[in-house]
């Protein structure tokens, strides 16, 4: 495996760098909040995502995408992070993508990926409790005739507001057994609520009262949804890590600039050598943790991605928490942008497992 | 590439062949060759390991053949580390000729100087030492006091050298002295070396907390040093010494100092993993650091694959030094607590621990401080400004 990066990711990161760079996502991020605009669509860049193939990144080209390695695709989010940019890429580009082109559903595979590739949304609607715990679905599909009754509620849905069909994951009545399997978002008994979040992303809950499905919508074998499931999420948290990893990056780089500029006593604040110290062990972290996101990129293994999502986590964390506080005042302003970082950051690190979901996970791993 | 790839395969099948049994494994204190005039090798499998990788000029893989180095490149390089660590051969030779004065000569020195020291060097003939530090004169380095007067063809040395790793027992010194003491502070320094059998050396040990007679004290008294012996042009020293912080603060950085293994191989090995579950706070730590260790070496081996692909690491060696020395301290303070009173007695076999903890407080003072190590990011990396 390689640290450095390879032709896909650096063509990738350019594109991405320079698409993102002009949409004044913190500004649309805002009005979208101060207007409570629950519709997914005000700062929503996707058309332009889905023509520069984004959207079908991770998708094979027998499907209608562009077929690139995990590895390069995370130049994306990074480059979202840094620009605080949204868009469906996380819930439908990486996580629904990779459910179905990892499960074994050809007839699935063939209808969704391309409509995926050319900006269809589809979202993952498996979490149910607050807190992360991947297998704890209370969900119920009752067997019938050719397919199954869903029942249940499910939170924090990442754009399942914006969604045309949604990826659920639902325990078979009275079994042990998970099953994947898609339901279309307007279906009969599918009700979705939206409300603002933390940082100025939906929260979208929706709850399953007896809706139809059929066994030809089964993603997976029943047998492999857990793997399959571990896979999925697995893609979302590399891909969340390296959109903390933008954003803490981006903050940290505009309070180095504060240091540079803002006169107290008489001197630039960058003087004072308390904050050069915690700059410069930010500026280490930071480099930590794009190492921890370049290597789960390049090898995808749990224990990898589990570690890069769980040290990332603390330390964007860490970077936002100092961005806020060298920048004083204005650092807590909501006129001025650090505090989108911030809460973006904050998000996230909660998002499919935060640091002590994944440093568990990454001990169970070592066999602790 | 598949140039490489036999290279890996010639490198593989050499080492299975030369490299001793007894050479391979984790490293003790003992295993450590450091050669030099009065080497006492501690065992045959030591001298032959030597022998075998300086014939190949492996000690010194990248320099170049003319001065006995191995001519690899940095590729080449690599693949050596990598199969060297896949064996867990031990480094044949631990040697501050070979990480430092090396580097300052093949960049600094003057072509005899190369062709004289080189190559014993690659052959572990010379024990150096670093002489920098003294009383007065610790991170703010370019105080130093030590003079070096020319007088005819010779420098005549006053001064003291303080805090100098193994100064008691090695052959040489490389260091700075003052030869310009008219000059501003950073265009007086020269880097000079000495020969520490001269006349009117006198270095005695000092003993480190840890009980290690690690390093020492050495006092000059009109020691006369030929002046070829001066490295680079006279009153440049400082750059010369600079360049070679960079190495020492990689090398600190990158090593693991005592026991290898993952904190939680330690835990589970001394406690189990029922009584490590019975203290979740004490697991949780641990598996805290375990983290926070795999996180950091992801980072040593990205700089190292970048150094390898021609990237220069620059300033940022100063990361490496920082979170590996304060992780190391970390580390040993919970093996501490996970050996409980057990790793407080001096004499019995989970000693080392104790000890290993006191060692890597040192670690975290040589080769520059902490705070040294942040101020250098913070001012040649971020370029924020002022002093
Ligand atoms: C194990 C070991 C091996 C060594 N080996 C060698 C060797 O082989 N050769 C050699 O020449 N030297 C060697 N040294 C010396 C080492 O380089 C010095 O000890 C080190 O640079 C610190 O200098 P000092 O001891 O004078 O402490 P000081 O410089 O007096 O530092 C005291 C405290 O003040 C802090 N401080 C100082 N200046 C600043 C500043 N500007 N900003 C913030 N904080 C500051 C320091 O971080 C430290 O905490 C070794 C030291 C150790 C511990």
């Amino acid at each position: 495996m390689s640290y450095l990066l390879d032709d896909d990711s650096k063509m990738l990161r350019e594109s991405a760098e320079r698409f993102f760079a002009g949409l004044e996502s913190p500004k649309l991020l805002r009005q979208r909040r101060n207007a409570r605009d629950l519709s997914g669509e005000a700062c929503v860049a996707w058309d332009g995502m889905v023509e520069l193939g984004f959207a079908g990144i991770l998708i094979p080209e027998e499907f209608g995408g562009v077929g690139l390695s995990g590895r390069a695709g995370i130049q994306i989010s990074e480059m979202m992070g840094r620009t605080l940019a949204t868009g469906p890429f996380l819930s439908s580009a990486v996580m629904a993508a990779t459910a179905l082109s990892r499960g074994n559903n050809r007839l699935l595979k063939t209808e969704l990926l391309p409509a995926i590739a050319a900006g269809t949304v589809v979202a993952l609607a498996a979490e149910e409790t607050a807190r992360h715990h991947p297998y704890s679905i209370s969900a119920a599909a009752r067997p019938e005739a050719g397919g199954f009754r869903i029942s249940g509620r499910k939170i924090a849905v990442i754009d399942g507001n914006t969604a045309e069909k949604l990826i659920v994951v639902a325990r078979i009545e009275n079994t042990d057994r998970l099953i994947m399997l898609t339901v279309d978002a307007d279906a009969v008994g599918v009700a979705i609520s939206a409300r603002m979040g933390l940082d100025s992303h939906p929260q979208v809950e929706i709850t399953f009262d007896d809706v139809r499905t059929a066994e030809a919508d089964l993603i997976c074998d029943p047998g492999e949804t857990r793997p399959l499931l571990d896979r999925v999420y697995d893609a979302g948290r590399l891909h969340l890590a390296a959109e903390m990893l933008g954003a803490a990056q981006e903050a940290f780089d505009r309070t180095i600039e504060y240091l540079k500029t803002r006169v107290q006593f008489g001197r630039k604040i960058g003087e004072f050598q308390a904050l050069q110290h915690r700059a410069a062990i930010l500026f280490g972290e930071l480099e930590i943790a794009r190492s921890t996101v370049l290597k789960a990129s390049a090898t995808q293994s749990a224990d990898s991605i589990s570690l890069a999502k769980a040290r990332v986590s603390e330390i964007a964390k860490h970077v936002a928490g100092e961005a806020v506080q060298m920048h004083g005042g204005i650092g807590v302003t909501d006129d001025f942008d650090i505090g989108f970082f911030l809460k973006r950051i904050r998000a996230a690190s909660e998002l499919l497992g935060d640091s002590a979901f994944h440093a568990e996970r990454y001990a169970g791993l070592q066999g602790l | 590439m598949s140039d490489l790839n036999s290279f890996r395969g010639e490198v593989r099948g050499w080492l299975a062949e030369n490299c001793p049994p007894e050479k391979r494994g984790p490293m003790r204190e003992d295993d450590h060759c450091f050669g030099g005039r009065n080497w006492q090798f501690k065992n045959e499998a030591q001298r032959v390991w030597l022998d075998r990788m300086a014939r190949r000029g492996w000690t010194a893989p990248e320099w170049p053949t003319g001065y006995g180095g191995g001519g690899l490149t940095g590729a080449e390089a690599a693949i050596l580390r990598e199969e060297m660590t896949r064996i867990e051969a031990h480094p044949p030779l631990t040697s501050l000729g070979i990480w430092m004065l090396g580097p300052a000569l093949l960049r600094f020195g003057a072509e005899e100087q190369k062709r004289k020291y080189l190559p014993g060097i690659v052959r572990g003939e010379i024990w150096w030492a670093q002489g920098y530090s003294e009383p007065n004169a610790g991170s703010d380095l370019v105080s130093l006091q030590t003079r070096a007067e020319l007088v005819g063809d010779e420098f005549i040395v006053n001064g003291q050298k303080i805090w100098t790793s193994y100064g008691h027992k090695a052959d040489c010194l490389f260091g700075l002295v003052r030869t310009e003491p008219d000059r501003p502070r950073h265009e007086g320094l020269s880097f000079l070396l000495i020969d520490l059998r001269t006349p009117g050396v006198a270095a005695s040990p000092l003993r480190l907390i840890s009980g290690s007679e690690h390093f020492s004290q050495i006092f000059f008294d009109d020691v006369h040093v030929p002046k070829e012996n001066l490295v680079g042009t006279r009153g440049r020293g400082w750059d010369v010494a600079k360049y070679l912080l960079l190495f020492e603060r990689q090398m600190i950085g990158g090593m693991k100092a005592g026991e290898t293994i993952r904190l939680s191989e330690f835990a589970l090995k001394h406690l189990g993993q029922e009584a490590l579950r019975a203290e979740p706070l004490l697991r949780a730590r641990v598996a805290e650091f375990d983290l926070e260790m795999a996180a950091f070496e992801t980072l040593v081996e990205r700089y190292g694959e970048e150094a390898t692909a021609g990237v220069a690491l620059g300033a940022k060696s100063s990361m490496l030094k920082y979170f590996g020395t304060e992780l190391n301290v970390k580390r040993h303070e919970l093996m501490l607590s996970i050996l409980g009173t057990a790793g407080l007695n001096l004499d019995g076999g989970d000693a080392k621990t104790a000890l290993d903890w006191l060692g890597a407080l040192a670690n975290r003072i040589g080769g520059g401080t902490s705070e040294i190590q942040l101020n250098v990011v913070a001012k040649r990396v971020l370029e924020l400004p002022g002093s």
